[in-house]
């Protein structure tokens, strides 16, 4: 069954009109990832409403050739502007730009391409060996499980938007609250619609997101008068000789880099929230700390270069392992990814890959075959990018605007949703001008009926609240939870507050203890050794404190 | 204890929008049947912890707490500007009003009809004011009209909105 299964999803994956499909939405993601001022995010929304005429698995193909285009993409601003197209891209200027100012251009591009298909391909690797684990242990969950893992997906957004924690929560809550305008999906009782016609059908998660992530972008980027009008990326022509064997070899010799770099991508990319523009900087972090010459990182090194690009391309199948395995979001890419599916009539989660294995294999093959598509791509095309690129910026946005109006138009043919995605376009807007993270209110939006339902259910089976922290699994995402939202505050003062050396031992124990809830033996075995290494991480805190500093 | 400051505002703001959306789960119809969580629940829960966050900004705002933060999503440009200069809202400012334009027109005159009146408006808004630019713009507005009509109209057959005054495409 597994090999029927996986020939009919390499078999549609290669349909001449899905590779085609494929190329174009490698080619628009590279180009959304290369400007400046189009983030990933917003280059896969805008993809969506093209998509809906397809077939949930051709739509999928699309917008995996985008997420893996715009991922490479980054790159190219990095490293010729020392501007990143994307934040997956931050890491890469901090070597590939000084390697182009060194002439060294064409090298540190194909590093970076070579690096992104590698990455790429062990985040693939882990996304087609783990996610049916994953999935196995998803269906382990029941609704107060359910209702506290959306819990923690929050929580740790908001707590991922650093110094804006409680704005973060504020706009979560809020996502959760616009999602309970209209009619309520579980009675059919319209509520919140304050007696006008149009809101009593709610809104549709595709306007919103437009609205949010593409239409608010571009408010901002015209913001800037001079920048709006110069040329989306304006490169004098240089030499980019692209000496392959070279890349590999230089690659091949910091393969343990490349290994490194995607496992932390991966593991990233499996947090809910946490996504591309983080794992960039924390591999580029690791690797300078690894590094026998951290000298000489900031100044040109493939190594910057390495894992930078290795690591935001394992990122997106670490987000792809948890959206197929609990329908849980990893990032904002991922969240629109979810609305597509479900606009597809598809629910991502445990069962998935059981009920619909074509389309969760064709997923995986789609995934890879971006890869390659990608390499082709970008090193075929590299010179007509440059020329397209130095289109004005203004004019790129311009015309986006109103292909955000066509594209949502044709959702529903009706023009209540162009008005859905102008007023959160202007909401996501003054959100940003305010300093409010948009990305955990795309959660709270997602996730705020998959709560609603799963609280309605827990307590229609039984309304003690007491459950919530009875069930192992609830209590394991309260408890991560709590700590996250913590978290930022540890962060700031890990190395000034007393306090700051019990927190890793306090979670460790604290996430030992529904382990030990568990029926099967070896999850009590897990829940003793995280006690153990609680216990530990105590000792060595402790024995660090009391240590005083060697004078230099 | 700081000013009133403009977050303290907005936390008032979001204050009396929890105060509004409370009130508005009174008028939720209830069910006949007899339900451990009504309709009204999930949304007063939710509406609480807005209200109990807004509530908290609201102190911290108070205390002066916030600064001009930049928003952790945005990259912010070279040669950027600075946040009071408030000549950076011209252009968004311009882009809303052009938009908004835009819908109340293409219900009159079509979809694209508006549409090209609206990319025109907005590329000469955020371009450069020359004959030469104003020619480009005219180019621009006319080829990607013509290739989004011949693409959603011809090839993918969506129905776009014609317009009441004037029936165009």
């Amino acid at each position: 069954m597994f090999f029927e299964n996986l020939t009919a999803a390499f078999l549609g994956v290669f349909e001449f009109q899905n590779l085609l499909f494929l190329s174009l939405g490698v080619l628009a993601g590279l180009i959304a990832g290369a400007v400046p001022g189009i983030s990933i995010t917003m280059a896969v929304v805008l993809t969506l409403p093209f998509t809906y005429s397809l077939g949930p698995a051709s739509g999928l193909t699309v917008m995996m050739g985008v997420l893996v285009g715009g991922l490479s993409g980054g790159l190219m601003s990095a490293t010729l502007l020392g501007i990143p197209g994307t934040a997956s891209a931050v890491a890469t200027t901090f070597d590939g730009f000084p390697m182009a100012r060194k002439g060294q251009a064409g090298f540190a591009l194909g590093l970076g391409v070579w690096s992104s298909l590698f990455g790429g391909l062990i985040g693939a690797a882990v996304l087609i060996t783990t996610a049916g684990m994953l999935a196995r242990i998803g269906l382990e969950f029941d609704p107060w499980a359910y209702f506290s893992l959306v819990l923690f997906a929050i929580t740790i957004t908001a707590s991922l938007a650093g110094n804006n924690l409680l704005k973060g929560l504020i706009a979560g809550a809020f996502g959760l609250l616009v999602v309970t305008i209209g009619e309520d999906d579980i009675n059919g009782v319209a509520r919140m619609d304050f007696g006008i016609e149009a809101l009593r059908q709610g809104f549709n998660y595709l306007p919103i997101l437009i609205g949010l992530f593409a239409f608010s972008q571009l408010l901002r980027d015209v913001e800037k008068a001079g920048n709006a009008q110069r040329g989306a990326m304006s490169v004098a022509d240089s030499k980019l000789t692209v000496e392959h064997l070279k890349i590999i070899k230089t690659i091949a010799k910091d393969w343990f880099n490349v290994l490194r770099s995607a496992f932390i991508g991966v593991i990233v990319g499996i947090l809910p929230a946490a996504g591309a523009s983080i794992s960039n900087i924390l591999a580029y972090d690791q690797a300078k700390k690894a590094s026998k010459k951290p000298e000489e990182f900031g100044k040109g090194t493939p190594s910057g270069v390495i894992a930078a690009e290795s690591s935001n391309n394992a990122t997106a199948g670490g987000d792809l392992t948890i959206l197929m395995a609990l329908g849980i979001p990893g990032d904002s890419v991922t969240a629109v990814m979810l609305g597509a599916l479900m606009i597809h009539d598809i629910v991502p989660g445990p069962n998935f890959i059981n009920q619909q294995p074509v389309l969760a294999y064709s997923i995986y093959i789609a995934f890879i075959l971006a890869h390659f598509v990608t390499v082709a791509i970008q090193f075929g095309m590299l010179r007509v990018f440059l020329v397209s690129m130095r289109a004005p910026l203004y004019i790129i946005s311009g015309v986006i605007f109103f292909v955000c109006a066509l594209g949502v138009f044709g959702i529903n043919n009706v023009t209540y949703d162009i008005w859905v995605m102008f007023g959160f376009g202007v909401l996501g807007y003054v959100m940003r001008l305010f300093g409010f993270p948009l990305v955990p209110m795309i959660l709270g939006l997602i996730l705020g009926s998959i709560a609603e339902l799963n609280l309605n259910r827990a307590l229609t089976i039984n309304d003690d609240l007491m459950l919530f922290l009875t069930k192992p699994w609830s209590l394991f995402f309260l408890v991560l939870a709590v700590f996250s939202s913590v978290f930022p505050y540890y962060q700031r003062v890990r190395h000034k507050a007393k306090w700051a050396k019990f927190y890793s031992p306090a979670l460790t124990a604290s996430l030992g203890i529904p382990f030990l809830m568990m029926p099967q033996d070896f999850r009590g075995l897990i829940g003793f050794a995280l006690f153990a290494l609680a216990a530990f991480m105590l000792w060595n805190n402790l024995r660090k404190a009391q240590t005083p500093a060697t004078p230099a | 204890m700081g000013a009133i400051n403009r977050d303290t505002i907005i936390a008032l703001l979001l204050l009396l929008l929890s105060g509004a959306l409370f009130q508005s789960t009174f008028s939720i119809r209830g069910l006949m049947l007899d339900a451990t969580m009504g309709p009204e629940l999930w949304p007063r829960i939710v509406i609480g912890v807005f209200a109990f966050l807004s509530l908290i900004y609201l102190v911290q705002s108070v205390r002066g707490k916030y600064r001009a933060q930049a928003n952790p999503e945005d990259e912010e440009l070279p040669g950027d500007q600075p946040a009071q200069d408030v000549r950076r809202f011209i252009n968004p400012i311009a882009c809303i009003v052009s938009f908004a334009a835009f819908m109340v027109l293409q219900s009159l005159f079509g979809f694209f009809s508006a549409g090209f009146v609206f990319l025109m408006a907005v590329l000469t808004t955020l371009g450069p004011k020359t004959k030469k630019a104003a020619a480009i713009h005219l180019i621009v507005s006319a080829i990607t009209i013509a290739v989004l009509w011949a693409l959603f109209s011809v090839v993918l057959r969506m129905y776009l909105p014609r317009g009441t005054l004037l029936h165009l495409f």
